[in-house]
């Protein structure tokens, strides 16, 4: 109680006490707080429950629904629900273009409204329409949430939706998607990528061996002693030989050079002639060749050969140089091979 | 729909009488004529189509009279797929592709009306075949892959008899590396070949009817196919609401014909009979008039 007692303060007091002998009740008439108020609230004040229906739930893309939201509850003298705005719910615009129907609005009983929609979902990706919120105040002093139960819907494609884009942008963006080839390169005939008749197909795989055949007759023809030398080549024992003739070390001594090389010779004419494995002199070499054929010059010339690797052995100061021994022993290996008695018997 | 395509139909149609045939640039101008006439009329829709429609039908007439390019087909699909003729579009792009594989407006295009397809079903039923050429690699024709080969196999030939006259290794390894290209390469030829055998045995259909159902056999009374359950469903009391039906543009390859009845297969390996008039496909299978252009 304040302790003066003018006019203003006795006003006071008064009308604190007038508010508290106002029933609860008026005084929520009067208004929910706008303290801690929520943004969707609804504006309705009492105590309420509400419930969402659809029809159909099957349907087609952008085909239309009707969905009817019904609140249940008690004015309780404060003020009645009002249409939820679902634009406000968020995404609901995302799938569904919403239709206010309130020509169909009904209150079936004093303490029942109905809110009718009509809903066309944008997207087969749309599968429900979702809880729909109702906030209320209740008297009791409190903002209060009721929600719809979410409605499982089936979507179908819409076959006759999306075949033509609508005509969007200018007739030059059209013209710039839709680019036009002119000109007479439209009337030309192209030729068709097909493969070649099964007589060109023949004739191609046939005249490249053919051709082949030929240039390598002329090649023997024309080039004899390359084709001896291929086919010396293809003599295992020689090619051999002559790469171990090649690989003789230039910085090698003449005598170890002269045993090295009549070393190589003796394995080469072993391996052609089956001459005996033991050491051999000028004489056996030569009786050795003619033996097996071998013209009677060249198996002289062999010993001669053999003669030289035995003067580079033991009288350092007669011999060969490296490259004339192995020009020697190269030339006569070779010679050896292209004689006809004997060379194309064995290899 | 169905009055904009009448009208459609009846503005194309052509008028009664004998007409004296326009030579081929004639057509070709008037068909360009007609495109750019189209797209000007865009705010009109119906009258736009009408024009690409026209536009359409003088480059088929192109098609008819023997020319036979990929440009061409780029055009023909362009004006079918803006006349509202999805099907007819996605069978022209696909005949360009076959003329010219390396096309690349040709493949967009193709991807874009492609995207105009409607699916029933989620799942490969009716999709276009996956193509797993890589996009970067150019694909090589059949004649260059022959002459390819064929550099290869006198490379072969040449290496081998110079190895003959030499036997120096290097003429041996190349000899055996064109042989191991030729096969490589021959393979991939074989391959082709045959693929374009039965591309030619089975040639592609596009579904042009708004809803068309595979029967499982050639009539209306029999079974149709419900993608969903993977089954056959008794339609002898019409087509029941499980099946699945296949929308215009659905791209499918020919498999049969019997009458009105053509057995088709669709990417996804599904068979089934659909009526010939529910598809578009290339002549001689194709074996309505054409419309006369005058």
């Amino acid at each position: 109680m304040p302790d003066c007692a003018c006019a203003n303060c006795g006003w006071q007091l008064f009308l604190s006490m007038l508010l508290f002998l106002v029933p609860v009740s008026a005084r929520a008439a009067v208004g929910p707080p706008v303290e801690g108020r929520p943004q969707d609230f609804s504006g309705a004040v009492g105590k309420y429950r509400i419930e969402a229906h659809a029809e159909p739930k099957t349907l087609r893309v952008e085909d239309p629904l009707l969905l009817t939201l019904t609140i249940k509850g008690s004015a309780a003298g404060g003020q009645p629900p009002r249409r939820p705005n679902l634009h406000s719910v968020a995404g609901f615009d995302e799938h569904f273009q919403v239709e206010d129907l309130p020509e169909k609005d009904d209150r079936p009983d004093p303490r029942t409204w109905r809110f009718v929609y009509r809903l066309r979902p944008r997207t087969t990706r749309t599968q429900k329409i979702p809880r729909l919120p109702f906030v209320y105040f209740n008297p009791a002093g409190t903002y209060e949430t009721s929600y719809t139960a979410a409605i499982p819907l089936q979507v179908k494609s819409r076959p006759q939706a999306s075949h033509i884009k609508r005509w969007q942008g200018s007739a030059a963006a059209l013209g710039q998607e839709f680019t036009l080839i002119r000109g007479e390169s439209v009337l030309k005939r192209d030729a068709q990528d097909d493969l070649p008749g099964p007589g060109v197909i023949a004739l191609f795989a046939v005249l490249p061996p053919l051709g082949c055949l030929v240039w390598f007759q002329l090649w023997r023809r024309w080039y004899p002693d390359a084709a001896r030398a291929a086919t010396l080549r293809r003599s295992r024992a020689s090619r051999h030989a002559l790469r171990a003739l090649r690989n003789l070390s230039r910085a090698a001594a003449p005598a170890e050079l002269g045993a090295r090389a009549a070393a190589v010779l003796g394995r080469y004419l072993r391996q052609r002639l089956d001459v005996p494995a033991e050491e051999l002199t000028p004489f056996e070499v030569s009786a050795h060749l003619k033996q097996a054929g071998v013209s009677e010059t060249l198996a002289g010339r062999f010993a001669d050969l053999w003669d030289a690797c035995d003067a580079a052995r033991f009288a350092p100061d007669f011999a060969l140089t490296r490259n004339e021994l192995v020009d020697r022993a190269a030339r006569l290996i070779s010679q050896l091979e292209a004689e006809p008695c004997w060379s194309r018997a064995s290899s | 729909m169905l009055v904009q395509g009448l009208l459609i139909s009846l503005a194309v149609a052509a008028p009664p009488g004998p007409a004296p045939r326009l030579s081929d640039e004639a057509v070709l101008r008037r068909a360009e004529a007609d495109f750019q006439k189209g797209l000007g009329a865009r705010d009109t829709s119906l009258l736009a189509r009408v024009d690409f429609a026209r536009a359409a039908q003088g480059y088929q007439e192109l098609c008819r009279r023997g020319a036979d390019n990929s440009a061409l087909y780029l055009n023909l699909g362009q004006a079918y797929q803006l006349a509202g003729d999805l099907p007819r579009a996605i069978l022209a792009y696909r005949r360009g592709l076959r003329r010219a594989p390396n096309d690349l407006a040709l493949r967009t295009r193709l991807e874009s009306a492609r995207e105009l397809v409607v699916y029933e079903v989620s799942g490969g039923f009716g999709r276009p075949p996956v193509e797993d050429w890589p996009p970067w690699l150019p694909r090589i024709g059949l004649r260059a892959q022959f002459f390819a080969a064929l550099l290869l196999y006198c490379l072969a030939w040449v290496a081998f008899t110079r190895w003959g006259m030499t036997h120096r290794g290097g003429w041996f390894t190349l000899a055996v590396t064109c042989v191991s290209s030729l096969i490589f390469l021959g393979a991939g030829l074989v391959t082709e070949t045959t693929q374009r055998s039965w591309d030619k045995d089975h040639p592609v259909v596009v579904i042009a009817a708004p809803r068309a159902v595979l029967h499982k056999g050639n009539g209306g009374n029999y079974p149709c196919f419900d993608a969903r359950a993977r089954t056959w469903v008794d339609s002898a009391g019409g087509i029941p609401p499980e099946a699945t039906p296949l929308h215009r543009g659905v791209e499918a390859r020919l498999r049969f014909v019997r009458r009105d009845w053509l057995q088709i297969e669709l990417a996804g390996g599904e068979i089934g009979w659909v009526r010939r008039r529910e598809v578009v496909i290339d002549p001689p299978w194709d074996n309505r008039p054409p419309v006369p252009i005058v």
